[in-house]
């Protein structure tokens, strides 16, 4: 989210991140406010994520026009296509917003910067270990402390932290859990797993069924050229795992569960996430300036001794595709496959969302160590 | 090849208006269209109060450079300057 509004500001990231930390919130809320809505899709649909209200409109309004520059919600699309999230998505009506999936939020965590970033604050808040931080860096050091590692203001949509769930960062698990039958990679700094609620409710089976949709994707993309020959490409099964995914996915939002959580923790990842993606005032006081969103990770993870994940380039790099498929598999479920598997003359190489899934099919197999284009061996 | 059928098309503008919307810029591409802002390249004034090398002495005012230099360390003994003791979590 916060990527979205350096996006729509003048000097963009520089004046995000110089920002007082209450017109954050506020952005924050604004965005909240612009939501794609059609009240016509389900609750919890990309479109209709949730029917909570943001601040009263006497309070944010005041909010909106005192800060400097005036607070608006970042531009929507350019055009507006006749699709299923058109009526959700339309600036004449105020909706402009959508937020990426919680498995972007996933991702970006995985690779520690979370815990990287929480010692640094802990480096420049108790001594000069790391030397002074310059002016533009105190800005950031005050609005991250602010925003992220305390409890959030009262009556904010950002405010998920209560006495039934203290920790944020359990609180984050539990949902990753719930939504991908997934945990973080790394546990406590001392290397012990992390405690936090792991419900019931979960989808365990998320990783199997995608995994054997990015495989039967390859198959398809492999072969989608074939002019002679056989063409194992099995459309039926891709359909059964699209639809599978989109039902398990939604079962978890039903009525907007989760909305609110995947909002607040996308917000904050994006938040980190465009910290290391250029030569910030944080990066420039550390001194990790380099190229690439991972070498300045781990350059600052140097610096402050706790390593971070050695893929995270693959992190960073699969976190936009596959939020992007998974939004896309939940507006529109079986609807995507016509798009993945036949070739389309107006693409003559890939389409993009054949782009995506081989960004996604790439870089899901680096991570996890399985290859996905190898294809599976058949026991008989 | 195929003929771009209504679901594929359908498929495809859905994909397209989903990443429209959630597409940020990259180091460099600046985003198409109304929004224009490319990622900043290092910023030099963020530094303007880094400390940097030490700056070159004055030959014709030595004296008066070296006692407004002088560091708290010489006059107390004592490093001005202490970092917390505690250091959790490193061997």
């Amino acid at each position: 989210m916060f990527r979205r509004y350096a996006n729509s500001i003048p000097e963009g990231a520089n004046t995000l991140f110089l920002e007082h930390p209450s017109v954050l919130t506020a952005l924050l809320e604004v965005a909240w406010q612009s939501r794609a809505h059609d009240p016509a899709l389900s609750l919890g649909h990309p479109g209709h994520r949730s029917n909570l209200s943001q601040l009263p409109d006497f309070w944010l309004n005041g909010l909106k026009t005192s800060a400097r520059p005036p607070i608006s919600p970042p531009p929507g699309t350019t055009s507006i296509p006749r699709t299923r999230m058109a009526a959700a998505l339309n600036p004449q009506t105020g909706g402009t917003v959508l937020w990426d999936h919680l498995i972007y939020a996933y991702m970006i965590e995985s690779t520690r910067i979370y815990e990287i970033f929480r010692r640094v604050l802990h480096e420049f808040l108790h001594g000069e270990k790391l030397g002074v931080p310059t002016d533009a860096a105190q800005h950031w050091l005050r609005n991250t402390e602010e925003l992220f590692y305390r409890d959030p203001p009262p009556f904010s949509i950002t405010t998920i932290t209560s006495h039934i769930r203290s920790d944020l960062r359990s609180t984050r698990r539990n949902a990753y859990w719930r939504m991908f039958g997934m945990d973080l990679n790394h546990g406590t700094d001392e290397g012990q797993p992390y405690p936090y609620i792991k419900a019931d409710a979960a989808n365990n089976e998320f990783v199997t069924t995608f995994e054997e949709l990015l495989r039967e994707v390859w198959i398809a993309i492999a072969n989608f050229g074939n002019s002679s020959g056989a063409n194992p490409t099995d459309q039926g099964k891709i359909e059964n795992l699209v639809a599978n995914l989109q039902n398990m996915l939604m079962s978890r939002r039903a009525n907007g569960n989760l909305s609110r959580e995947e909002f607040v923790f996308v917000a904050m990842m994006s938040w980190f996430h465009l910290t290391v993606q250029f030569d910030s005032p944080i990066i420039q006081a550390l001194r990790a300036e380099v190229t690439g969103p991972e070498q300045r990770l781990f350059k600052v993870a140097q610096r402050v001794g706790l390593p971070a994940h050695g893929l995270s380039k693959s992190y960073f790099d699969i976190a936009d595709p596959i939020s992007g498929v998974l939004i896309d598999i939940e507006v529109s479920g079986t609807g995507i496959v016509p798009a993945l598997v036949a070739r389309v003359p107006a693409f003559p190489t890939l389409t993009p969302l054949q782009n995506a899934m081989n960004t996604i099919i790439t870089h899901w197999s680096i991570i996890t160590g399985r290859d996905v284009k190898a294809g599976k061996v058949a026991v008989r | 090849m195929e003929e771009l059928t209504q679901e594929q098309q359908t498929a495809q503008a859905e994909f397209r208006q989903i990443s429209d919307v959630l597409a940020v810029p990259t180091l460099g591409n600046p985003l198409p269209g109304p929004r224009k802002w490319g990622l900043p390249h290092p910023d030099s004034k963020a530094f303007a109060d880094h400390p940097g090398p030490p700056k070159p002495v004055d030959e014709k005012n030595v004296g008066a450079q070296l006692s407004a230099t002088i560091s708290e360390d010489s006059k107390t003994g004592e490093p001005s300057v202490k970092d917390s003791p505690k250091q959790t979590g490193r061997k």
